[in-house]
């Protein structure tokens, strides 16, 4: 009866009312569209009016003199690249976003790899295990490193106190370094993210399906072979997934180091997110801010594509 | 298939594997201390990494408890002597932190129904009507969660001026609302593909329109995908900063991550008022985890394996 009545709101090409059931289903097709178009529409609309357009208004700015405190200049120039070309700040902070996001996402999916393999297993608590892993990540950004901040704290902080009650050294200015404040930093970083990297790991370690691992048992392969030669390259799909959105996320980094050092001791933390916004948002130079955005755009597109042509591999997406 | 049973599905080969293949190392520890050892290792471990991830929210809850006087001790004083209230009272009575929590339920959760307005809708669409390069505009709409936030910051800011928007809610609700929509969009389309066929086909036959259909059956069936969606999202926008920063310049109407961010004194922070804001700010999205656990996880996953 169910499939009388489906086929009854589908196209009958081989039925003898030949011709009125493409008509029916003409019009019936036609208003599926219609009502397609009308669902999708306000999400395209918004989109490009909130999203695309800003966009191409930043590549238009970065090739004008726009300053918010000078008269509005409509001529086309490449002032604010060169500008940038001799700014040497804007360097450091090229070179620390790609040293930070290299940095930070490899230290986030090692620390993260070895948790997932970790709740991967059976044990008592491993529900109460998972649940602490979603902490980290649903915390605000910014507020996990006003938190971090205070617990480096030279005098009220709990890592000096902690040292100084095991009788260790314990007057360690944890931000006044540009060395500790770069691993501070870092310590931060891989503690808010790593959980995060673990989740999707788990997911992708529980595809796996255990009767490979149960063949390998019976050819008799160590635990390090079953690791290299199962897990991982069936691990590799996830791992380029985590690998390119952290990156693209640890490119714009703005919250933890906001929240943390400002970019300080001097500029040994400043990155392009942070002096760009120090540029546009805080010394209204519009122009020069989103010169720095284009750059920023193509770093991102730049690493993405990386991965994906070093990672990629077809066969392994099964 | 659904979240749902993707989940039960994984529980299932979890146990099934857990019988034969993990059960191994304990089946082994009855025959050498090594194993038990390996194990006892293990389990070490496990809670050493789960009070890594645990010490500074608890490091925070003992903080805003603590009196007054045990504050700034030298060296800091880890378990306090007796516990207060006293931080929480100023950090809602005295301190602006009552104010920038309305600001951030107002934006956080009006910006989330908006986005999953338009998302579940899209999502449909794409998930269940027929029509030509759908999986172009899928494409295209993802490719939208890619433009980094960071580069919208300048133009947003200047429209918001041009229209007198900026320290208004809608300078933070328009931007989250289509910052979330492409990932609600992969959300609701991942979700509402894997509900049988025959759902709307049977609302036809009762006399119902697409429309019909859509309100009066496939809302209903989609209510998990809507709220796994919606999760996210919320704790999303409700911990965005960089925008909350740009365009509440009004100390009145900062959310609560840029107020706490923002706290006067760099240097000298009143700290048990700041972990009393703090341990306020998380409450709603653990509450949020802690009965949702399963489904967020699955949620944060999903694009990342399928």
């Amino acid at each position: 009866m169910k499939e009388i009545i489906a086929d009854e709101s589908r196209p009958l090409p081989s039925s003898g009312k030949k011709a009125v059931a493409k008509k029916k289903s003409r019009g019936l097709g036609s208003r599926e569209k219609r009502f397609a178009f009308w669902l999708i529409l306000p999400t395209f609309v918004g989109l490009t009016a909130i999203l695309l357009y800003p966009s191409f208004q930043t590549i238009l700015w970065s090739f004008q003199h726009y300053v918010l405190t000078d008269p509005f200049q409509h001529g086309f120039t490449f002032s604010n690249y060169t500008q940038l070309f001799h700014d040497h700040v804007f360097w450091l902070a090229l070179k620390f976003t790609i040293f930070y996001a290299v940095l930070s996402v490899i230290g986030q999916s090692i620390v993260g790899l070895g948790v997932a393999l970790m709740a991967n297993r059976e044990f008592r608590g491993r529900g109460l295990f998972r649940a602490a892993l979603l902490f980290p990540w649903m915390m605000p950004t910014v507020i996990t490193a006003v938190v971090w901040r205070f617990m480096y704290d030279p005098n009220y902080g709990l890592f000096n106190g902690i040292l100084e009650r095991l009788g260790l050294p314990h007057s360690f200015v944890w931000l006044g370094s540009p060395t500790l404040a770069i691993i501070a930093l870092f310590l931060v970083a891989i503690w808010k993210v790593n959980s995060f990297a673990a989740l999707v790991f788990l997911a992708g370690l529980q595809s796996i399906p255990a009767s490979v691992y149960e063949a390998a048992d019976v050819d008799g392969v160590t635990a390090w072979q079953k690791f290299s030669r199962i897990t991982m390259p069936m691990l590799r799909p996830t791992i380029l997934v985590v690998l390119v959105l952290r990156t693209v996320e640890a490119l714009q980094a703005f919250d933890i180091i906001y929240g943390l050092t400002l970019g300080g001791p001097g500029y040994s933390t400043l990155n392009l997110p942070l002096y760009l916004y120090q540029q546009a948002i805080q010394g209204l130079n519009f122009g020069y801010g989103s010169a720095m955005g284009v750059v920023l755009a193509i770093m991102i597109s730049a690493f993405a594509i990386f991965y994906v042509k070093v990672l990629y591999r077809p066969e392994s997406l099964g | 298939m659904s979240l749902t049973e993707v989940q039960s599905q994984r529980e299932a080969k979890r146990k099934t594997s857990s019988q034969r293949y993990r059960s191994g190392p304990v089946r082994r520890s009855k025959r050498s201390g090594w194993a038990k050892a390996r194990m006892g290792l293990f389990n070490a471990s496990a809670i050493v990494l789960g009070f890594y991830a645990l010490f500074p929210v608890l490091w925070i809850l003992i903080t805003s408890l603590k009196p007054q006087s045990q504050l700034t001790t030298q060296p800091v004083t880890i378990i306090p002597s007796s516990i207060t209230l006293g931080s929480y009272r100023t950090a809602l009575g005295q301190a602006p932190f009552g104010r920038y929590y309305i600001n951030s339920l107002v934006v956080s959760l009006s910006s989330t129904v908006a986005t999953l307005i338009l998302g579940t809708l899209a999502g449909y669409a794409i998930a269940r009507l027929r029509f030509r390069f759908k999986k172009t505009v899928l494409l295209v709409i993802l490719a939208f969660s890619f433009l980094p936030p960071i580069t919208l910051v300048v133009p947003l800011f200047n429209l918001f001026r041009h229209f007198s928007l900026l320290n208004t809610y809608w300078a933070l609700i328009i931007p989250y609302t289509f910052l979330s929509l492409p990932i609600c969009v992969w959300l609701m389309n991942a979700y509402l593909q894997d509900l049988p066929k025959e759902l709307e086909e049977a609302a036809m036959v009762d006399g119902l329109n697409y429309f019909g259909a859509f309100i009066r059956i496939i809302l209903r069936v989609a209510i998990p995908g809507i709220v796994t969606a919606g999760l996210i999202i919320f704790a999303t926008d409700w911990n965005e900063f960089l925008l909350a920063l740009t365009f509440m310049t009004d100390n009145s109407m900062r959310t609560l991550p840029v107020g706490i961010a923002l706290y006067p004194g760099q240097y000298t922070f009143p700290w048990g008022i700041i972990s009393a804001a703090t341990v306020l700010a998380l409450v709603p999205v653990a509450l949020a985890v802690s009965v949702f656990q399963k489904r967020l996880i699955s949620g944060m996953t999903l694009g990342a394996v399928k």
